[in-house]
């Protein structure tokens, strides 16, 4: 029997744990006028990419994917589009209109440049919006339908011996349940990639783990960066990590045991179920978007000495096993393991309560980083604009 | 689950290193969970929370097993029961 959870079926099939009005500014001439859209309406979620006409090639395309696949998130209900000009717009929305959601489109072209027309004219379609999104309703449905993303940051050693693994068993009873999982951050396989490739499901998915981490870190050597005071950067060292090896090898402990099932690109959205690993940046900003634009409409993200930043679309249950920050941060821990590091929980009991969580986050309970808003989504670039 | 206190975990039978799981002081005798066993092990410096500590004498070279893997190699002689940190070890992709 699978775990069932509350939430909201989308025309296209999939199956949101939040419905929100996406208001998202898709040229950086707009940013600041729709910013003040969103924060007139109550419950919307904003994204501003900041960039605009000078993006070309191979970043223009993941930008345009990137819109895209934020949008088509099943956390999403609807979508206002503003653009500075009709022709990108009209791009996108086509490509939206694809998930049968509601989608608008606003652009500063037709309100003259006018930046407080489309103030106005962005309230009146964004409400309109809102009322319609704010009439779907959740029903029961299996877990099956979940994709999660698996992130830590800010680690220290206590993630990758209790606060990983305690993920790694939420990430194979997912699997196990006919669910989907997938961790980025391909800098931080290396040194375990050997483990992960053993996952791999044939040798062509093992060959592209091997190139994923060579790239990585060829491109840190062609820039000169010495990992030690990167990844592990400063932080990771003063709470105990001494090496991106071991770094890796408590980050991928959060990746459970199953099969991988491909490696797929920043953002790329994910085709299948199962275990996947993301070849993407690591910072969590940019880690984390790829995981939205991906279709997750959930992140687990473990902590070692705490860190405030959460996903936007994808809620993020933030946890830790670290005792000083379980005692500090209550306020930003959903998720306190700090019993299993002192020995008075196991592993197991304590991925049993993550998963009863996991269950009620999904079906509508708030996270801390969803109460303050400590989120934000934002594009990942691969070369310079023109 | 054993209980009893502990200062410290060992992942694997194959580690040199363990993760102290508080602030310990040096010249003191510690106890190590690895599994539902408790080994002791004297300690010779101050370790701070969450920071690996020598199991045995580590010599210059040799790899550092945390997890029963290779996190890195000794850049010098790590004696039994010191602070095992980036001071005294080396990523081999550095």
């Amino acid at each position: 029997m699978t775990s069932k959870f509350w939430g909201y079926l989308r025309k296209d099939g999939k199956v949101g744990i939040r419905n929100k009005l996406l208001i998202i500014s898709i040229t950086g001439l707009t940013g600041p006028t729709a910013r003040k859209i969103s924060s007139l309406i109550q419950g919307t979620l904003f994204i501003d990419n900041p960039y605009g006409g000078g993006v070309i090639g191979e970043d223009k395309v993941r930008q345009d994917d990137a819109i895209v696949g934020f949008a088509q998130n099943p956390n999403i209900g609807g979508i206002l589009i503003i653009s500075a000009d009709p022709p990108m717009g009209e791009f996108i929305k086509t490509k939206i209109k694809k998930s049968l959601k509601p989608v608008e489109l606003l652009t500063l072209d037709e309100c003259n440049h006018d930046a407080v027309k489309l103030l106005e004219l962005g309230l009146r379609k964004g409400a309109n919006l809102l009322k319609e999104v704010s009439k779907n309703r959740r029903k029961e449905v299996s877990v099956s339908n979940l994709s999660i993303g698996l992130e830590c940051g800010r680690s220290d050693p206590s993630s990758g011996l209790i606060a990983n693994p305690i993920m790694g068993i939420v990430a194979d009873r997912l699997i196990n349940e006919g669910g989907t999982a997938v961790i980025g951050e391909t800098i931080e396989w290396l040194g375990a990639e050997h483990l992960l490739k053993k996952r791999a499901k044939n040798s062509e998915v093992s060959k592209k783990i091997s190139n994923a981490v060579s790239f990585q870190h060829n491109f840190a050597k062609s820039k000169g960066i010495d990992l030690l005071g990167n990844n592990p950067g400063f932080q990771n060292i003063q709470s105990g990590l001494s090496t991106i090896e071991e770094k890796s090898l408590g980050n991928i402990a959060k990746s459970g045991s199953k099969n991988i099932e491909n490696v797929i690109k920043w953002g790329e959205n994910i085709k299948g179920k199962g275990m996947f690993l993301m070849h993407a940046p690591a910072y969590a900003p940019e880690s984390l978007s790829g995981f939205s634009s991906a279709g997750c409409q959930l992140t687990l993200f473990s902590t070692g000495v705490g860190n405030s930043f959460n996903n936007h679309i994808a809620p993020s249950i933030k946890f830790s096993a670290n005792p000083k920050a379980c005692k500090m941060l209550n306020e930003q821990l959903d998720f306190k393991c700090s019993d299993v590091f002192l020995g008075t929980k196991s592993v197991t009991s304590a991925s049993v309560d993550l998963w009863t969580l996991l269950i009620d986050i999904c079906s509508g309970s708030l996270t801390w980083g969803e109460i303050f808003n400590d989120s934000s989504e934002v594009f990942s670039r691969i070369d310079r604009s023109l | 689950m054993n209980k009893k206190q502990f200062d410290a975990i060992m992942l694997n039978s194959m580690d040199n290193v363990c993760t102290s799981v508080k602030t310990l002081e040096k010249n003191a005798k510690i106890n190590i969970k690895f599994e539902n066993e408790m080994v002791s092990l004297f300690i010779r410096e101050n370790i701070k929370l969450c920071h690996k500590i020598s199991l045995n004498h580590i010599k210059k070279g040799e790899n550092i097993i945390k997890y029963g893997e290779i996190i890195g190699v000794a850049k010098s002689h790590i004696n039994k029961g010191t602070h095992v940190h980036t001071h005294n070890i080396i990523s081999l992709h550095a």
